[in-house]
């Protein structure tokens, strides 16, 4: 087993993980298409720190994808609240314009003579081949920072998922709860895009809440469950991506989830119709 | 003494107005109802006292700090299918006040164990609140206020939903809790219990009509008012409510 398919394995699990903890927040405040605007809204930053700069180095890059993708997590909000805008079309509006405008300065980009901005647009589908080891020490850095505040958080985060109003109520600031939700998001979301891309990299934050909800009935069931499936289908779609040369790690990644959200919904129904039958 | 004293309150959600110039007292001790029609400003009201809501304008003046108050809010409020058991709702407010490695202290589970038996949900302390029934829902709200054990507690229509010997069981415990001393304020939308459930009534219609105790307060010709129809037919006997 080579060194460049255990770091692809280490730093995919510790950023799956993190998705699949994160996406129970999501789900339980249906929230779940937050990922997908991140991961969109990413891009349009990413291309302008790279513009302003003209510096190709992650760290960088990501620091301007973070900032736009937190931009376009507050301009949600407020339009959420908007009486005669219903939740899905701000955020489809949101998405698409994020999107449109981050393809838009990549163009711009790939027109200007400056070949240092070549492989930008590998954060459209990530590339997980390319992962070195800083990036997977960053990735379990930023795993350890977010569990890490979690952990402490853990009753005043039930209490703010199920009631908001009871949790302000006792003098839990929801601010600080919702706002670093928000960066979590975001973190975990710029460290998925770097492998499994733009387009796919929201099913992580979707996929493994929704997979583990029929089987578990607590919260904290709930984040072991989802962590654990996130882990699994990462090394799943790892392993299976080295089998042949020029697979894409991060598809088959979510490929994975999507089977086994299938086979927990399929189990589910069948238990739920043999147990009627009964 | 006052416990609440609110003077002038203006609030509304984007074009519609809730309340205007609301003034009354809520007097501390015993049990307050909060009466009016639909879209009069209850919820409102109730919301405004315990810092869930901000007024445009107006001033509140309160003997208590919100740590002090425990809020029953609607039941249309969270999402059922939230995954936790009864008792886990129930101890959810408690839970915050230990770190996370520490064990619960005896006194948090008594209280969880004493609210869930005055609210008859012992029996239901492991079951999903999402197999629970609307009533039972509303019975696990109580049951959290109750367990913890405030001065005060707020209630935006605590009986909705809720059997008739279930609620008459339930206002006894909040009766004997207002007996304990503690203060009691109720939105409720039945006026046939009003006289025997409140001994102090604010009467809204976006504003206060009236406020004072039950007995000054429960008028037929006033509720006439509020309510736009005749309520009660005049008789002999103490007014009744027309069928």
């Amino acid at each position: 087993m080579n060194s460049s398919l255990i770091g692809v394995a280490i730093g995919l699990v510790f950023i799956a993980t993190l998705a699949g903890i994160l996406s129970v927040p999501l789900l339980l405040r249906r929230q779940a298409l937050s990922g997908d605007l991140v991961a969109h809204a990413l891009l349009p930053g990413l291309v302008g720190a790279f513009m302003i700069t003209g510096i190709k180095e992650t760290s960088i890059l990501l620091m301007g994808a973070v900032f736009t993708a937190w931009i376009a997590l507050r301009l949600l909000a407020p339009l959420q609240k908007h009486p005669r805008i219903k939740s899905d079309g701000a955020m489809a509006v949101l998405i698409s314009g994020a999107y449109a405008l981050g393809v838009f300065m990549l163009s711009l980009l790939q027109k200007t003579e400056n070949a240092t901005q070549a492989g930008l647009d590998r954060y459209l589908l990530g590339s997980a081949a390319a992962l070195q080891w800083q990036e997977v020490w960053w990735a379990v850095g930023i795993f350890l920072l977010i569990v890490g505040g979690i952990l402490p958080n853990v009753s005043a985060l039930q209490l703010w998922l199920f009631d908001p109003d009871q949790a302000k109520m006792r003098g839990i600031n929801t601010h600080r709860l919702e706002r670093g939700l928000e960066i979590g998001i975001c973190l975990a979301v710029m460290m998925a895009v770097q492998f499994v891309g733009i387009v796919l990299a929201a099913a992580l934050l979707i996929a493994p809440a929704l997979i583990a909800r029929p089987w578990v009935n607590s919260l904290l069931g709930l984040w072991i469950g989802a962590a654990a499936i996130s882990a699994f289908a990462a090394l799943t779609g790892t392993w299976i991506s080295f089998q042949s040369a020029g697979m894409p790690t991060g598809p088959w990644i979510v490929l994975s989830l999507a089977i086994f959200c299938t086979i927990s919904y399929a189990c589910w129904y069948a238990k739920r119709i043999f147990f009627q039958a009964k | 003494m006052n416990l609440f004293s609110f003077n002038s309150i203006d609030f509304q959600y984007r074009q519609v107005v809730a309340l205007t110039q609301a003034s009354g007292v809520i007097p501390t001790g015993g049990i307050t109802g909060i009466i009016g029609p639909n879209g009069s400003g209850k919820s409102t009201l109730l919301k405004i006292l315990c810092g869930l809501l901000k007024p445009a304008s107006g001033t509140i003046e309160t003997q208590v700090l919100p740590s002090q108050m425990a809020y029953v809010a609607q039941r249309q409020t969270v999402d059922w299918d939230y995954p936790a058991t009864v008792k886990e709702v129930v101890e959810m407010p408690l839970a915050i006040q230990t770190p996370w490695y520490k064990r619960k202290p005896q006194s948090q589970v008594e209280s969880v164990h004493q609210a869930l038996a005055l609210t008859g949900l012992t029996d239901f302390a492991d079951r999903q609140i999402q197999a629970l029934s609307g009533g039972q829902q509303q019975r696990v709200f109580i049951a959290r206020a109750l367990a913890l054990n405030l001065p005060v507690l707020l209630l935006d229509e605590p009986f909705a939903g809720v059997d008739a010997p279930t609620e008459a069981h339930l206002f006894q415990v909040l009766k004997t809790v207002a007996e304990q001393g503690k203060t009691v304020v109720m939105v409720h939308h039945d006026l046939s219990a009003i006289p025997r459930y409140f001994d102090h009534l604010i009467v809204l219609k976006n504003t206060v009509i009236a406020n004072g105790p039950t007995a000054k307060v429960w008028n037929p010709d006033l509720l006439a008012q509020v309510f736009g129809i005749s309520l009660f037919q005049k008789s002999n006997a103490p007014e009744e409510l027309i069928p």
